[in-house]
């Protein structure tokens, strides 16, 4: 089965594999920090026109909560760390076009949050993304202008 | 030109994303004389890091680290190094 990206599908898929890949659960046993994932439109996808997010509530290897915002409200939502990057350069993450670290020291993956923290757990920022493409992800329509 | 790797402790991290990119960028220009910064490799579980340079001597490249830097990545030790590079085994079965 493939999943559309973005969609709530593809968030319980990732979610269910977070809790149950056994390397996550280890790499990610002292990660303590809900994590916003805002997707900015780019033209990447032809049905976006607003920015969307992922949140999800990732505590020592396991996630305990997830939603999905197809438009991010007023009061929410929030979290310890807040990523955000485009619609473009997440997939280009997701396929391994793009590294990750890469992306952070470039600014095309925007952190806000404890970047210390974050660096004193990079496997897991790491791990995180091998469990993100291991989702069966198919990608959205390009826009016109991608 | 010889090569060098250093080994670093990591005793600090930058707060925000914008202090590391900083960090890395102001060695990234001050490593573009004598001595070039060609890469590095961190090691998250003993939070050290190596680095590897081209440099005519170890001199040069210690120019390059300011006080500030060496504070919070403090050199561990410096080794002349010689590269051998994988792909060079390919170009033997060609």
């Amino acid at each position: 089965m493939v999943f559309p990206f973005p969609s709530l599908a593809w968030l319980d898929a990732l979610v269910e594999i977070l809790n149950s890949d056994e390397r996550y659960g280890q790499v990610a046993k002292n990660w303590e920090g809900d994590i916003c994932v805002a997707i900015d439109p780019d033209g990447s996808s032809k049905d976006q026109v607003e920015t969307i997010a992922y949140y999800l509530d990732l505590w020592h290897g396991s996630c305990r909560d997830a939603s999905f915002f197809e438009s991010i409200p007023d009061d929410g939502p929030e979290a310890t760390f807040t990523f955000q990057t485009t619609m473009g350069n997440i997939l280009k993450i997701f396929s391994g076009e793009l590294d990750p670290i890469q992306a952070m020291l470039t600014r095309r993956l925007k952190v806000v949050g404890n970047m210390a923290y974050l660096l004193r757990n990079i496997p897991t920022v790491l791990d995180f993304i091998r469990c993100c493409r291991l989702v069966p992800t198919e990608p959205p329509s390009p826009g016109k202008a991608a | 030109m010889p090569q060098y790797l250093l080994v670093h402790d990591v005793l600090e991290y930058p707060e925000s994303q914008d202090d590391w990119i900083e960090m890395w960028r102001s060695l990234r220009e001050k490593a573009c004389g004598q001595a070039e910064w060609l890469h590095s490799f961190y090691e998250p579980s003993t939070r050290k890091m190596y680095c590897e340079w081209d440099a005519p001597d170890i001199e040069s490249i210690m120019a390059c680290l300011s006080e500030e830097l060496l504070a919070i990545v403090p050199v561990l030790s410096s080794s002349e190094v010689v590269l051998f590079d994988a792909a060079w085994l390919d170009e033997g079965n060609e």
